[in-house]
């Protein structure tokens, strides 16, 4: 089965890196290497960030449990924590 | 008619038929469109103020035999490009086109482009106009349009940011955004400290030289080498959204809550001369108000009070600045109170632009309206920029049937500032050649001094239906 496991791969190759069909900009190979260079680590902070989210999250909704009518979840004030808030939570 | 600007996305286009202006989705771009409606993207950027609403036509022909469907987006009832935003405006488009990209990514969706030209201003709010930019999420490949983000949005921010404010003009020199080595050598070296500037501008500007005479090879061994995942470009879209909300400008000392512009009346001056544009405004009748030399927009919403649409135009940037902030309050507090601030330097408006000049016509091809308001602007017009006053009135009438224009003579002080250390070379700047020069094109219909001042209000009507 060697040739149909190459050719599984061949595909799921395919299928991962085949540039999206109407990519029409040029997205530079020079913009391309530092995204895949960088990539790591912000995909890193990020997961960071909605862990920590998440915790404060978690530690104010038993503070607000112990007092009533506090508001469960505070309102987000800068756009970039609200993206960590409302960021992917399956993945 | 196929829009001139409409022609580098093979997804579709735009084009006029009867007036009307329709979007063709192609063909080829089927699969993508029923994904944006499918995966309850559109609806969701639709709800969010994010994305131009539209209507599919079900019954109206394609432009041309590729079209999959036809599409009516609803109005932009005025088109500004980037080099006409303040600091704000083009800091919110920045903002609202990453909003786009993370809610794309969350619906297996991402944007394949993101140029600042695809966001208009709509009630005050940066809204996406260009429905046909998102295709299907495949895992792997980096972000394709984070070289246009950072050319059209982070450059020219940090660059306003760190350099000065006056370098968001590069933005018209520059059609496909700031070159980021350009961009890296104005910078000062403290911008470097920020993590965001150093990433994705002088790191970004690096690799674009090092690799910039690679082959295609190269770019795919580097992309099969190291897939970028979506959870990876979630963090790129964060670090985007970070770096450019961390950006800020005002001008030297001064908080934007003291900032007034430049305004020389005393309180019952300023009162008067509020009820006169206002009754003006009402005699004429006016929908559509283009305020020249609006400062903040004070007069500006004296007439979006009366229920006009206003383009509210100045060349400084920081009077822009203030007036945005102030539209961006009251588009939350009072809907419909529409005032549309753009930074414009009206001795030499934006030029046409692009691709035979005809991409993004000029701002004197697009600006006209039922009535034009110029206060305390003709003398900087005339003795600042030497404009002969007939010239102004035939400017002024080439904008608008009606104008409301208020005349400051020459022994007024802001006028002997203009004159200061240079010849009074104005012989014909008087009461008498303003109006002589101005009843060329307009019947003057109302004039009125302002309390003890030697300012007087006119209210013009054409004297022909140009």
């Amino acid at each position: 089965m060697p040739s149909l496991a190459r050719l599984t791969l061949a595909l799921a190759l395919l299928a991962v890196f085949s540039r999206p069909a109407h990519a029409y900009i040029d997205p530079s190979t020079g913009s391309y290497v530092l995204q895949i260079l960088v990539a790591g680590f912000l995909g890193a902070m990020f997961a960071l960030k909605v862990f920590w989210h998440r915790i404060v999250g978690l530690f104010q909704n038993l503070t607000s449990r112990s007092k009533p009518g506090a508001p469960s979840v505070p309102e987000p004030s800068d756009p970039s924590e609200s993206s960590a808030s409302g960021g992917p939570t399956e993945s | 008619m196929i829009d001139p600007a409409s022609f580098r996305d093979p997804s579709g286009f735009v084009f006029r038929r009867q007036g009307r202006l329709l979007r063709q989705v192609n063909a080829s771009y089927r699969v993508d469109y029923d994904a944006l409606i499918g995966s309850g993207l559109y609806r969701k950027l639709v709800e969010a103020g994010l994305l131009i609403p539209h209507e599919e036509l079900t019954d109206e022909p394609g432009a041309s035999d590729s079209a999959y469907k036809v599409l009516a987006p609803s109005e932009v009832p005025f088109l500004s490009y980037p080099y006409e935003w303040c600091f704000g405006q083009l800091q919110d488009a920045a903002l609202a086109t990453l909003e786009c990209q993370r809610l794309a990514l969350e619906h297996g969706m991402v944007l394949k482009d993101a140029s600042a030209y695809n966001i208009q201003f709509v009630e005050g709010r940066p809204l996406l106009i260009d429905t046909l930019s998102f295709e299907r999420y495949v895992e792997g490949p980096p972000w394709v349009a984070y070289r246009q983000f950072c050319q059209h949005f982070l450059a020219p921010l940090a660059l306003a940011s760190y350099a000065d404010i006056r370098l968001l003009a590069l933005a018209s020199r520059y059609i496909d955004g700031v070159p980021l080595d350009l961009a890296s050598a104005l910078l000062p070296a403290r911008s470097r400290l920020r993590l965001g500037v150093l990433l994705h501008l002088h790191l970004h500007a690096r690799s674009q030289k090092k690799y910039a005479d690679e082959s295609r090879e190269t770019t795919a061994k580097v992309r099969a080498r190291r897939p970028v995942t979506r959870q990876q470009l979630f963090g790129i879209v964060d670090n985007l959204k970070s770096s450019v909300f961390g950006l800020t400008w005002r001008p030297a000392g001064t908080e934007w809550g003291d900032y007034t512009g430049t305004t020389h009346y005393s309180a019952s001056d300023r009162a008067e001369k509020e009820r006169l544009v206002a009754s003006y405004l009402e005699r004429s009748g006016a929908k559509r108000v283009l305020d020249l030399g609006a400062n903040t927009g004070v007069y500006s919403r004296v007439a979006a009070r009366l229920g006009c649409r206003v383009i509210s135009c100045d060349g400084d940037p920081a009077a822009v600045e203030k007036n945005y902030r102030l539209a961006r309050e009251e588009r939350t507090e009072a809907r419909g109170l529409a005032v549309h601030p753009l930074l414009i330097d009206l001795t030499n408006p934006s030029p046409a632009l692009g691709w035979a000049s005809r991409e993004r016509p000029s701002w004197n091809e697009r600006a006209s309206a039922d009535a034009v308001m110029a206060l305390a602007l003709v003398h900087h017009l005339a003795i600042g920029n030497n404009v002969p006053l007939e010239r102004i009135a035939e400017f002024l009438r080439s904008l608008a049937p009606t104008a409301i224009v208020e005349w400051v003579p020459k022994k007024d002080p802001r006028v002997q500032q203009l004159l200061a250390a240079r010849e009074d070379v104005f012989p014909d700047y008087s009461r008498g050649g303003f109006e002589a020069a101005f009843e060329r094109f307009f019947e003057i219909e109302a004039r009125d001094r302002l309390g003890a001042t030697e300012r007087s209000f006119y209210l013009l009507n054409s004297k022909d239906a140009l």
